[in-house]
C-alpha cells in the first residue's frame, strides 16, 4: 500500500484523536512503516476504512497495540544490564517507571535484575498503551525455539544465578515465574499526559527512535522531570539526547545511563 | 563526484574483508559518505567499525540514532539495529522486526537510501549468504541511481550478488578491486 505525507498527516491526527497517543509526533517514516504494517494485519485496504475502526474501542485497542514495537530479547546489551547491575547494587529501596512497555522483554529483565540484586523495598510502574499489551505482558510465553537468545544474553549477565530461578519450561514455551511481577503495579496510557510522579529510574529503551526531533524533545523533557535527585534515566545505546534544556548528565555515557 | 550524494554498500559473509581492503585503498580525498551495512554477529557491539576505522582514512562510526550525514566519514550500522537514510540528510535506526532473518537488513538501508537520494545513490551489492540487499539495489536502480555488484565468481559466498543479478540488471559487476577503482576514479 503506498501511502502519501497528507495519508499519514491525516491518519496521525485521527489516531491521536482517538487513541490518546500523540503519533503526530512520530518520525514520519517509522509511522509509515507501523501504519502500513498495522493495515496488513488487520486487513484494511483504504484510509477511509480507518476512521470506523477507531470509533470501535476493542478496535482502537488493538490499533494501539500493533503501533509498538515488540523488545527484541530479553536482556538485550547485557553490558547494559550488569551496568546498571553494579550502580543499584547496595540501595535498600528503589522506584522504577517504564512509561511505554511492549511486550515485557525489558520489564522481565529488569526484575530478574532487581531479584539478583536483592533490594527490599521495590516499587515497579509498568505504563503500557493497550489491554492487549497488558495481557501479553502477563501471560508471556516463549517458545523455545526463541529462546535461545534470551538464554544467552542472560548468561552473559554473569549472576551467578540460573536462568531456571525464573524461568519455567511449560507445554506452552518458556514463561517467566509468576512472582517476578508481584511488586509491579499496571497502569494504562499515553506517559505524556500522566500526572508527575517522581522515580529514581525510568527505563526508555529504544522508544525514542519512534519518535521525530519535536515529540523526542518534549518526551525527554517529561522524563527528566519525573525523575527524584539522584535520579536516572536509561535510553537505548544508539539513542542520544537531542535536547540541552534538562538537568540530565551521563552517568555511564557508554550504556547510555544519565543522572540528575 | 558532484553526480552521486552517497556510496550505500551491503554485503554478509565474507564481506568485512572486502569492505576493510577497499576502505585501505579509497584515496584520502573520498570524499561522499559512504554507508554500510553487513550482517553482523547482533551480541558484539564493538570492534568492527574501530577496525575499519584504523585502516581508513575516512572516520568510520557506528552512527546514533538521528545523526546527521556527513562527507567525508563511514556509517556503519549498528548490531542489532535497522539503519535507515532519512529524507532530511540523517540516518535512523529501528528495532523493528528482522527482515530476510537480518536486523540490520541491507534492504532496508538501501531502499531508504534509494527513497532519499535517488538518481544520486551509488549502490553497491557484495558477497554474502543471503537474499538481503537484492530488492534494496533493485530500489536504487529503479530510481535511476548507480548501481553495482560484486562479481559473483569473486565472492567468498555467492548468493547474495547472484540474488541481486537475478532480479535486476546492475550498471557494472566488478570485482573487488574493480569497485575500488571506480570509486577512487570518481570526478
Amino acid at each position: 500500500m503506498f501511502l502519501t505525507i497528507n495519508d499519514i498527516r491525516e491518519i496521525g491526527a485521527q489516531m491521536s484523536a482517538k487513541i490518546g497517543v500523540d503519533y503526530t509526533g512520530y518520525s514520519i517514516n517509522f509511522f509509515r512503516r507501523r501504519v502500513i504494517a498495522m493495515f496488513e494485519e488487520l486487513g484494511v485496504r483504504k484510509v477511509q476504512d480507518l476512521e470506523s475502526m477507531l470509533d470501535d474501542a476493542v478496535k482502537a485497542d488493538e490499533i494501539a497495540h500493533l503501533m509498538t514495537i515488540p523488545g527484541t530479547e530479553m536482556f538485550r546489551d547485557p553490558s547494559f544490564w550488569r551496568a546498571l547491575r553494579k550502580i543499584l547494587s547496595g540501595k535498600q529501596s528503589l522506584t522504577v517507571w517504564m512509561p511505554n512497555l511492549t511486550n515485557g522483554f525489558e520489564l522481565y529483565s529488569l526484575m530478574v535484575l532487581l531479584n539478583q540484586i536483592g533490594i527490599n523495598n521495590i516499587k515497579v510502574v509498568g505504563q503500557v498503551q493497550s489491554d492487549i499489551t497488558l495481557k501479553d505482558i502477563k501471560t508471556l510465553s516463549i517458545p523455545e525455539k526463541y529462546d535461545e537468545v534470551n538464554r544467552s544474553n542472560f548468561e552473559r549477565l554473569e549472576s551467578g544465578t540460573k536462568y531456571e530461578d525464573y524461568f519455567e519450561s511449560t507445554e506452552n514455551g518458556i514463561k517467566p515465574k509468576s512472582n517476578l511481577l508481584e511488586n509491579v503495579t499496571f497502569v494504562k496510557g499515553w506517559f505524556m499526559d500522566s500526572a508527575v510522579e517522581k522515580y529514581d529510574l525510568i527505563i526508555f529503551r529504544n522508544i525514542l527512535l519512534e519518535y521525530g526531533p519535536r515529540l523526542h524533545e518534549k518526551a525527554v523533557e517529561r522524563l527528566a522531570a519525573s525523575l527524584n535527585d539522584g535520579g536516572m534515566l536509561a535510553i537505548g545505546i544508539k539513542e542520544q539526547l537531542l535536547t540541552k534544556t534538562t538537568n540530565l548528565k551521563p552517568h555511564e555515557a557508554g550504556e547510555s545511563i544519565y543522572r540528575v | 563526484m558532484s553526480d552521486y550524494k552517497a556510496v550505500v554498500i551491503g554485503g554478509s559473509a565474507g564481506s568485512f574483508a572486502v569492505v576493510l581492503k577497499m576502505l585501505s585503498k579509497l584515496r584520502p580525498d573520498f570524499e561522499l559518505p559512504i554507508i554500510i551495512c553487513m550482517h553482523r554477529l547482533k551480541h558484539i557491539r564493538s570492534g568492527l567499525a574501530e577496525n575499519l576505522d584504523i585502516k581508513s582514512s575516512m572516520k568510520v562510526v557506528e552512527p546514533y540514532d538521528k545523526e546527521r550525514i556527513e562527507k567525508g566519514k563511514v556509517y556503519l550500522a549498528p548490531s542489532n539495529y535497522h539503519m535507515f537514510v532519512e529524507f532530511d540528510g540523517t540516518i535512523s535506526l529501528s528495532i523493528e522486526d528482522m527482515n530476510n532473518q537480518s536486523r540490520p537488513s541491507i534492504d532496508y538501508t538501501l531502499s531508504s537510501a534509494a527513497a532519499s537520494y535517488r538518481e544520486k545513490c551509488l549502490g553497491i551489492i557484495l558477497t554474502g549468504a543471503n537474499k538481503d540487499g537484492a530488492k534494496g539495489l533493485k530500489d536504487i536502480a529503479d530510481k535511476k541511481g548507480f548501481t553495482i555488484v560484486q562479481d559473483p565468481k569473486t565472492a567468498e559466498v555467492d548468493t547474495m550478488p547472484k540474488s541481486a543479478l537475478k532480479i535486476m540488471q546492475p550498471d557494472l559487476i566488478l570485482s573487488p578491486d574493480g569497485i575500488t577503482d571506480f570509486l577512487n576514479n570518481l570526478k
